[in-house]
């Protein structure tokens, strides 16, 4: 008798578990739908790595706060279709991709309604660095055929000589995603599960690169999640000379890869660091810019740089580029009005080219 | 290793199935109490011993002092006044060298240009463990209570780990009175320090290491923000404080709870208080009651008069100031404390001199009340905060001149603002109707609702945390 209430009461302690599991996993889910959630998949077609899914709702109260829903192609451009044609392809990474802002906010939609005769097309992607892009970019050009430009985003200049050389050779490796079937559903309906996840690789990585210090005082520059994303090269390339080489050749495959009368032009947006005394410190590497500006134009590749831009909305409105009103400032992704700023300073670059009016201001 | 360190929740999963093991397999057993406090033992010096071996050994020889300065005082009666004194001694004197040893060199060097270039690291949870060793030594000789002849439960008072960091300050008394009932584990200790322990969590990881992150881009570079984000930037900091040590707090306390300590809460919703003399009975209470009873009391307390109280109660709150950190502007946040306490006691005497009748204060009155102690405690975080008198006085000109510059109304110190505010409202909601609510809204974890709620705020807490380098502000005290 003993033993079918021991029994009993195990049951029941167990059917209580499952069912408190199961609300709270609801709820959860609920707030993580809201609060952050973005379902990846594998792209198939080559034009990027990796690819919302089509229409998916997308949500970030992590960095920001934004809520849309990618296209019918998995990227962010809410901006109406103007036409069946595209001018103007953007390719690049988060920083393009701009979850962070709302959908009317950022590079590509900005551009769209400063050009009303011109269809922008932005695919930008998360960890879609330059050596990616480049890679990716005969596929993109030929799923997507621009009429006119190929508009790069980058927010480094300085890369791994290893990872260039993988491009020219091919070696260059994709991420593979298991993205598909159960997991995928898993994924959509529990997004509880690739929260906690998110968070466990998080901290695993802080653990892995940090361990030693994490009694040490936080200190304001040591950690910023930007850290993870921005994929600055670490390692100094010994050999100039062979760097400068391989630049060149990297780009020059780039310019290849689409027709001549396609003008390419890639942005950089450098970083900055708040200073003591209130300045803001460019973070670029002045040596490798040098080397970056000289052979886009060898290769007849248009570099805007885009700092006097964005430091003078600093210095003029004390408005910094970087940061959100819910994250450390200065670092992360672009905000609003960053993405205004590098808007309107393509607008007139494109405007310059083609002898327009410029119709940035 | 800190109680929010990737590795406490296997580390402690692993004392603890181990100590349950324990309380099954011993039964009755004659050594079961002892094997139990060495298991404990073992896992405090563990637990402090991985962040560094020193940490430990420092640790291990404050205990001996303790210990045998304790029963030397018992057994020479007529030397006791002098161990006392000398055992007080160097246990200053440990403190003094581990945590001001740098700031007077810094100082020394400062005022005549003649520097050192050895730095000494300050050991984890010195202060707290040094402060809690004088106490038992105080007591013994005050004879309040006898000297423990166990060395065992010395080393575990000294060392149990989920209070050797930061605290709570807890008298050697209540100490031992609790070991002896560790016999066994309860569901109802267990059940009550899990979500005690979460909810500490939950303030570290979200709400105070979020809110952080903004608390150190304006403190690192001030002249950058206009004046309005200056002071949401201090009064950020109020909350950073308030929710990472009183997290701590809960989450030590809750670990205790479920080897089945029951320390006594220390901190009592301290931004409700609608005085200084209030706050700081609400405010890190283990401390406070430590500095009266063992500064202000030996120094005279109001016994010698009232100038003479004044100055007594200045003097410990300087040292309370000293005690947080080797820093002048500790120094200074500390006689500013002081000083409100001081006025605050001569208003109290005017007022009760003035107005015979005491006229029950309106609920406006004690709002506005609160929002004024609020306020001057804010002002005190500047110093308490600040890495120099320079950076201080360029938040406190940046706050009055209202500066122009970065404008940055972090939406973190919102969120938790209103938490904090909703939650102070259900306290004293709750705490009318309920005796001994200790802020924390313990679930009942044996219903649907009770696991629901806990499995949600566990969730969240995850979902929501910061991860980042942001250790504990008072492990460094």
């Amino acid at each position: 008798m003993n033993k079918v209430v021991f029994v009993r009461s195990i049951l029941r302690a167990f059917f209580k578990l499952c069912i408190s599991s199961i609300l709270a996993v609801i709820f959860l889910s609920t707030v993580i739908y809201f609060y952050k959630y973005t379902l990846v998949g594998v792209n198939t077609n080559k034009v990027t790595n990796e690819v919302y899914y089509p229409n998916q709702f997308c949500s970030n109260m992590e960095e920001g706060f934004a809520w849309f829903n990618f296209d019918k192609n998995g990227f962010n451009n809410s901006y109406p279709v103007k036409k069946d044609k595209i001018d103007a392809l953007l390719l690049g990474s988060s920083q393009l991709e701009a979850i962070q802002v709302k959908p009317n906010e950022n590079i590509g939609y900005l551009l769209n309604k400063l050009f009303p005769d011109y269809y922008f097309y932005n695919i930008g992607v998360s960890g879609h660095y330059l050596p990616t892009i480049i890679n990716n970019l005969p596929y993109a050009y030929n799923y997507f055929k621009p009429e006119k430009y190929i508009i790069i985003e980058i927010g480094n200049v300085k890369m791994e000589l290893a990872e260039i050389l993988s491009v020219l050779d091919g070696s260059i490796k994709r991420r593979v995603l298991n993205n598909n079937g159960f997991y995928y559903y898993l994924k959509k309906y529990l997004p509880l599960i690739t929260a906690l996840r998110f968070k466990l690789v998080q901290q695993t990585r802080l653990w892995e690169n940090n361990s030693s210090t994490i009694f040490k005082k936080a200190n304001i520059l040591t950690y910023s999640n930007s850290e993870i994303h921005k994929n600055i090269a670490t390692t100094t390339n010994n050999n100039i000379n062979e760097y400068k080489e391989t630049l060149n050749k990297f780009l020059a495959f780039a310019r290849k890869s689409v027709p001549d009368n396609i003008t390419i032009i890639i942005f950089y947006h450098p970083y900055y660091e708040l200073q003591k005394d209130g300045s803001l410190k460019n973070k670029t590497d002045e040596d490798y810019f040098k080397l970056f500006e000289n052979a886009c134009v060898k290769n007849n590749i248009i570099f805007v740089d885009t700092d006097n831009d964005l430091s003078e909305l600093y210095k003029t409105k004390h408005i910094l580029p970087y940061g959100f009103i819910n994250t450390k400032i200065c670092s992360g992704h672009l905000n609003k009005y960053g993405h205004e700023v590098i808007a309107k300073r393509l607008a007139k670059e494109i405007s310059d080219l083609e002898g327009r009016k410029s119709i940035s201001d | 290793m800190a109680l929010n360190n990737f590795f406490f929740i296997p580390f402690l999963l692993t004392v603890f199935v181990i100590y349950w093991l324990s309380t099954l397999i011993l039964g009755k057993s004659k050594y079961k109490n002892n094997i139990l406090y060495l298991e404990l033992i073992t896992a405090s010096y563990c637990f402090i011993g991985c962040t560094n071996i020193y940490f430990a050994l420092i640790l291990f020889i404050v205990s001996l002092i303790t210990y045998f300065s304790a029963l030397c005082i018992e057994k020479y009666l007529s030397r006791r006044d002098l161990i006392s004194k000398l055992s007080i001694l160097i246990l200053l004197l440990i403190l003094g060298v581990f945590k001001y040893y740098n700031f007077f060199i810094d100082s020394f060097e400062w005022l005549t240009g003649i520097g050192s270039s050895i730095k000494i690291i300050l050991p984890l949870g010195v202060s707290f463990y040094i402060f809690s060793a004088i106490s038992y030594i105080i007591d013994v000789y005050r004879k309040k209570y006898s000297a423990n002849k166990s060395i065992i439960e010395v080393l575990l008072f000294m060392s149990f780990f989920p209070k050797l960091l930061s605290g709570p300050i807890i008298k050697a008394d209540l100490f031992f009175k609790q070991i002896t009932n560790l016999n066994s584990l309860k569901w109802s200790n267990i059940e009550i320090g899990i979500q005690l322990f979460v909810v500490g969590f939950f303030k570290k990881m979200v709400l105070a290491n979020r809110i952080e992150t903004f608390v150190n881009d304006i403190f690192y570079a001030p002249v950058a923000f206009d004046g309005l984000t200056l002071l949401w930037g201090v009064v950020s900091y109020s909350l950073v404080i308030y929710f990472d040590f009183s997290g701590y707090s809960d989450m030590a306390i809750g670990v205790s709870k479920m080897f089945g300590f029951d320390f006594p809460d220390n901190f009592n919703f301290p931004y409700l208080a609608q005085n200084i003399t209030e706050f700081w009975k609400r405010w890190h209470i283990s401390l406070s009651s430590w500095l009266k009873e063992y500064v202000y009391f030996p120094l005279g307390g109001n016994r010698e008069g009232r100038l003479r109280a004044f100055v007594n109660l200045f003097l410990t709150m300087l040292l309370g100031g000293l005690w947080h950190g080797a820093a002048w502007t500790f120094v200074v946040w500390g006689a500013f404390h002081g000083l409100a306490l001081i006025i605050h006691k001569i208003f109290v005497q005017w007022k009760e001199a003035k107005f015979e009748n005491k006229k029950a204060y309106s609920s406006v009155w004690n709002i506005i009340s609160v929002v004024i102690t609020f306020s001057f405690v804010t002002f005190c975080w500047i110093f308490f905060k600040a890495t120099s008198f320079k950076n201080a006085a360029e938040i406190i000109k940046g706050i009055f001149t209202m500066q122009v510059g970065i404008s940055q109304p972090y939406t973190w110190s919102i969120f938790s603002l209103v938490l904090l505010v909703i939650a102070s409202f259900l306290n004293i909601k709750i705490s009318q109707n309920a005796n001994n609510y200790s802020g924390v809204p313990i679930q009942d974890l044996s219903t649907i609702k009770g696991q629901t709620i806990f499995f949600i705020l566990c969730g969240l807490t995850i979902i929501l945390a910061h991860v980042g380098n942001t250790s504990f502000i008072y492990n460094f005290f």
